[in-house]
């Protein structure tokens, strides 16, 4: 199924997105930090008066590094029904908008066996570069 | 089924009919009822049923339907109602209920007992007979297949583009009749008509010699249809086309000879379910419209059909107010609405901030900012108000309720509602169901007496429970009061020894509202025996934890003998709640400010309040009382900034909020206090449900968020335990707090005699500590150098009638007083205690020169020294003089306005000692009623005291006619500049600082000086 995928970069990986369930991306924002939250949890942001929980989808990922400090953009995504709270996610680097057909993507490889790799949806090759796709739902989740 | 956004709107609407039946029940019982209830009733029931049938709820149907018939009986007086048959109709009522809650569920419950039950109250004598062919019912259907209206062309088209757009399909109903023939055919076609009008509506009917045509329509499928009706599936016919339509409307001409048929057919229960018909042209307009509007045209449309038909009914309906026009909209977008709104008033605060500097360089830019503000903050309020409920949501259940009860305890009970339209907010007016059911129950069961009781009491054999609701101040005020026995203190203190929850003597020590506030405590019940109702030991306790939720305050108020009133105080809104915001290691968090007891600065070099180690823990002593201590940032697991070593460094200071949830107290430290903050509570994301620590999040006025602390969750994470009696200590510690204003620091010591003296602190300078051979005596008095300055000092048993000693220790002390003209030290042997406390003072017993009475401190009398008498005594030559001066302007009255006793007591005697006479008043309120009575030279008023402050009684003072030149004085404790200026601003004429005697009389003179002049 042809689908259109927002890439990202996140501790020099590059990631992609189902463009069709982002809401939106902010830079420059200024969030909150909750103490005593769970450790994938990044703090909260106001966006025009909605509460948006952002995550820390390196720590997701079991990315090595975890330095978030820097790290001002992020991207929210739409809610899903049944749960009306609005989740996003820090990110480095926007990347571009691609199209990516069936025959382009894969399922993630058996020896991607991180314990994280259940939010990678699936593997998209491209002539320079693979991309993982972050799977919307695990993620929430 | 359909959609379930229908669905909901069927639940809501049949909801409210239920109520509106229910609330008619009650009334016909009480004999208040008129013919306008039984039609109400009538109504209800009637949409209940309508609108159920196009759902296929045929459990929900069949009952309402049974339930209408018997009003429609009553309506046409063939029955009379009784208390039996309001029974059964109540529960009926209550089934239907069941039911609409459960609509997904309602066609597997069991109403044939129901059904039974009503039937039952047909065959009763009070069913009058009356002779069916007299009366005119509304249409039976079959009279319902001869009155259908004629239509032509034009409107067929208009009937065919209206049942498409609402998806219904227009059917043609084919039925064979032959009169003579065998039943072999179909049934006869009015058995249809019901049938119909649960799946649509009948539009037109006519029949030729072998066949009924039925034009109906409906949302069903043909095959859907036929099974509703029980009929062969090809005797339905789709019509396709307006001009097909057309063809059946129009034919009129073959009615048949309607009155010869109408005697042949003597259909059974023709006169027993009457249908009515809606003018079918109103309907198809209203259906356009909205649902809610539908609903109530609907109603309307029928009663004016309804009375056209029926001239005879016995009560003229009355002409229904025009209902304002309606829409429902989802809790969820109003909510949606609120966050935008209140994120506009922050971005219209920063479009305010930011234009500041450039308003006057672009014209007309602060008219379009101005009116930009003032639109923000109007639709803001506006928003909010979209959330407000009447309180007859809640209220509307209680004639029930109250039914129910005194049926079961045999009292007879009225109810009475006031303030049924004062609204709150949505969430308040929910959640204040429970608590207030409790509250009426309780008032019943404990509170009102049965009828025999009563009457030997003198009072009314029937008991009157009133609920009525107000505005006060801000917020709302809800009482349930009974007329009945009122809460019997000496049973709450037999119950409270005998359940070992306090011994006599703590018993005794306590006040009214103490004893009632035993009552909140779980476990605690004086009814006499555990009854169905309450006085299960699960009472006010919860009532009065679920009122504090909702950020009120409970508060009971009772006479014996007379009645019991809870009184609930409550917000308007629950969205927005005043908080603290607080910062720990960086991080803000806002605190309810309900949560909130006190604010306290622990310095280590405080010896009242103590931060003390027992163990791992930290406990805070206040006011004599341990309370455990808590640091925010342990709790959150951030790095604590303050307060981080076991010792405390003796200038280090640490903030403590004392934190009071439902009867816990516990003080938690934190690292900044900011200013107060109204927040509007938004609720907690669902991925942080697992942080206890939190109730919700805000936006704070800068946009960032903050989170909304959770005291509950916070002692619970922090593992405290709280223990009975420990909460019961601190209650009453909590209670001395709150006449802290009225608290004095004392300096206790002792002299050479045993006896015990103090002074106030604010007089006391400082306390040097001399050794004995630093006392020079120069004739027959004593003297020490102070900063380079001789000073004398005196003891003060030479001057009292007290005990003395001649010990010399080695060591002594010496108070250096301030606001004195000549400093003279006071020379003591022994400091005993600093003592804060809420003093109750003796002044009468002792008349003594240079004692201003007496107190009992720490179990002994202490004796309360009066410098300025003392000082007199060891020195007079220095005051004669001055005395002279003085008391040459006798005659002259002060009226002296002062609440704190102890500076009454002192300020009154150094203007009598000054030669003035005195009158005194203890708040600003009675000392200006003095002066509308007396003839007062002067005044001098404090500034902070209770009814009437020291401003306020100033400027009443300069604005009337007779004593706007009046010379005025404040005395406060406060001195510094701002508040000097704001007194004279104010219109005083001098500003002192109080018990500076010397000061105080010589702004005293000029003042009257001034005024001669």
């Amino acid at each position: 199924m042809p689908l259109k995928i927002l890439t990202f970069y996140l501790d020099g990986y590059l990631l992609g997105i189902d463009i069709t369930v982002v809401k939106e991306i902010n830079r420059n924002i200024a969030y909150t930090p909750v103490p005593d939250a769970p450790p994938h949890i990044v703090g909260l942001l106001n966006v025009r008066g909605q509460v948006v929980t952002l995550f820390d989808l390196a720590r997701l990922l079991g990315f090595a590094r975890t330095d978030i400090g820097q790290r001002n953009s992020c991207i929210i995504l739409k809610t899903i029904p049944g749960n009306s709270c609005y989740a996003g996610f820090l990110f480095d680097q926007p990347g571009s908008v691609i199209d990516v057909t069936d025959e382009m993507s894969e399922l993630p490889p058996a020896n991607l066996n991180h314990p994280e790799n259940v939010y990678i949806e699936r593997i998209v090759k491209m002539n320079a570069e693979v991309i993982m796709v972050i799977d919307r739902k695990r993620v929430i989740q | 089924m359909q959609n379930e956004e229908m669905i909901n709107e069927f639940v809501a609407e049949a909801e409210a009919h239920v109520n509106t039946v229910e609330n008619g029940l009650l009334s016909l019982e009480n004999g208040e009822a008129d013919g306008e209830t039984i039609n109400e009733i009538f109504r209800s029931l009637h949409s209940i049923k309508g609108t159920a049938g196009f759902f296929s709820l045929t459990r929900i149907v069949d009952l309402a339907h049974s339930m209408e018939n018997l009003f429609s009986e009553i309506r046409k007086g063939n029955f009379i109602i009784n208390d039996r048959a309001i029974d059964t109709l109540l529960e009926a009522n209550d089934c239907l209920k069941k039911m609409i809650a459960h609509v997904e569920q309602s066609n597997e419950v069991e109403i044939r007992p129901h059904l039974d039950k009503i039937k039952g109250l047909f065959t009763e004598d009070d069913f009058v007979e009356v002779d069916k062919q007299e009366t005119h019912p509304a249409l039976s259907p079959y009279e319902q297949l001869y009155y259908t209206e004629n239509y032509d062309n034009t409107e067929a088209d208009g009937f065919f583009s209206a049942a498409t757009k609402h998806g219904q399909k227009l059917y043609r109903l084919n039925l064979e009749i032959d009169r003579n023939s065998t039943p072999s055919v179909d049934k006869p076609p009015e058995e249809f008509v019901n049938g119909i009008n649960s799946i649509g509506q009948l539009l037109q009917a006519f029949n030729d010699e072998q066949n009924w045509i039925l034009v109906f329509n409906s949302v069903l499928e043909t095959s859907l249809a036929a099974m509703a009706l029980n009929i062969a599936e090809e005797k339905i016919i789709e019509i396709q086309s307006p001009s097909q339509l057309a063809a059946f409307l129009t034919i009129t001409s073959i009615k048949p000879e309607k009155t010869n048929d109408q005697a042949n057919h003597p259909s059974p229960d023709v006169k027993r379910e009457p249908v009515e018909k809606k003018p079918i042209k109103e309907k198809q307009e209203v259906r356009e419209e909205e649902m809610e509007a539908a609903d109530s045209n609907q109603d309307l449309s029928f009663l004016s059909a309804d009375n056209n038909r029926e001239p005879s009914t016995q009560v003229e309906s009355k002409v229904q107010p025009a209902t304002e026009e309606s829409i429902r909209v989802s809790v969820s977008l109003l909510n949606d609405l609120l966050n935008l709104a209140s994120e506009m008033v922050l971005g219209r605060n920063q479009l305010l901030r930011m234009t500041a500097s450039s308003r006057k360089e672009i014209p007309g830019l602060n008219t379009v900012l101005q009116n930009i503000d003032n639109l923000t903050t109007e639709l803001q309020e506006k928003i909010m108000l979209t959330r407000m409920q009447p309180m007859s949501r809640v209220f509307n259940r209680f004639p029930r309720i109250v039914r129910e009860l005194s049926k079961k305890t045999g009292k007879n009970v009225e109810l009475s509602i006031r303030g049924q339209d004062v609204e709150l907010d949505k969430s308040i007016v929910e959640g204040l169901g429970d608590p207030l059911t409790h509250l009426v129950r309780n008032s019943i069961d404990h509170g009102i007496e049965v009828s025999s009781i009563r009457e030997k009491a003198g009072k009314p054999a029937t008991g009157i429970i009133t609920l009525h609701a107000y505005h006060e101040g801000g917020q709302v005020v809800i009482e349930i009061k009974d007329d009945g026995a009122g809460i019997n203190l000496e049973k709450i203190k037999e119950k409270a020894l005998e359940s070992n929850l306090l011994t006599p003597a703590e018993i005794a020590a306590m006040g009214i509202q103490e004893l009632y506030a035993l009552l909140f405590r779980a476990g605690f019940s004086t009814a006499t025996k555990v009854s169905d109702l309450s006085g299960r030991g699960v009472g006010l306790d919860v009532v009065k934890t679920n009122i504090e939720k909702l950020g009120g305050v409970m508060e009971i108020m009772s006479v014996l003998g007379m009645g019991t009133t809870f009184r609930l105080t409550m917000p308007l809104t629950l969205a927005i709640i005043p908080t603290i915001i607080l910062e720990v290691s960086g991080h803000k968090f806002a605190l309810p400010q309900v949560n909130l007891q006190e604010m306290v600065r622990v310095k280590a070099s405080d010896p009242t309040k103590r931060i003390e180690q027992l163990g791992d823990a930290q406990v805070l002593r206040l006011r004599e009382k341990l309370l455990p201590i808590v640091h925010l940032a342990d709790v959150l697991g951030l790095e604590r900034t303050t307060g981080n070593t076991h010792v405390a460094q003796p200038d280090q200071l640490l903030r403590v909020l004392i934190i009071k949830s439902g009867s816990k107290r516990f003080g938690l430290i934190v690292d900044l206090i900011h200013d107060g903050e109204e927040i509007l509570v938004k609720q907690l994301p669902s991925y942080l449900k697992d942080s206890p620590c939190y109730s919700g999040v805000t936006i704070l006025g800068d946009g960032m968020v903050a989170m909304i602390l959770d005291p509950e969750g916070i002692s619970n994470k922090a593992g405290l335990r709280f223990y009975n009696d420990n909460t019961e200590q601190l209650l009453h510690s909590q209670d001395s707090s709150e006449h802290m204003k009225e608290q004095q620091s004392l300096l206790l010591f002792q002299c050479s005699g045993p006896e015990t003296f103090c002074v106030d602190i604010s007089m006391v300078a400082r306390v040097e500590k001399i050794r004995y051979s630093q006392l020079e005596t120069i004739g027959a008095r004593e003297f020490i150098q102070f900063r380079g300055e001789s000073l004398r000092v005196i003891r003060p048993e030479d001057y009292l009638p007290v005990n003395r000693s001649s010990v010399n220790p080695d060591n002594y002390f010496v108070i250096i007083p301030k606001l004195v003209k000549y400093p003279m030290g006071i020379l003591m042997h022994k400091i005993i205690a600093n003592y804060d406390a809420n003093i109750q003072f003796n002044w009468d017993e002792v008349k003594v020169k240079g004692l201003m009475g007496t107190a009992i401190l720490s179990n002994q009398i202490t004796l309360v020294i009066n410098i300025y008498e003392l000082f007199e005594m060891a020195a007079p030559e220095l005051f004669l003089q001055e005395q002279k001066d003085i008391s040459e302007s006798g005659n002259i009255r002060v009226l002296l306005a002062e609440d704190t006793p102890f500076f009454l007591k002192l300020e009154k005697q150094y203007l009598e000692w000054a030669g003035y006479e005195v009158v005194t008043a203890i708040n600003g309120k009675e000392a200006w009623d003095i002066l509308q009575e007396e003839k007062i030279d002067l005044v001098i008023s404090d500034i902070e005291m209770p009814k009437m402050n020291g401003f306020d009684l100033v400027k009443k003072i300069r604005s009337d006619q007779n004593l706007f030149a009046l010379p005025v004085i404040a005395v406060t404790s406060r001195s510094d500049r701002r508040s000097r200026e704001k007194g004279l601003e104010a219109g005083f004429d001098f500003y002192e600082v109080k018990l500076n005697k010397d000061k105080l009389l010589e702004k005293v003179r000029r003042a009257l000086k001034k005024n001669e002049s």
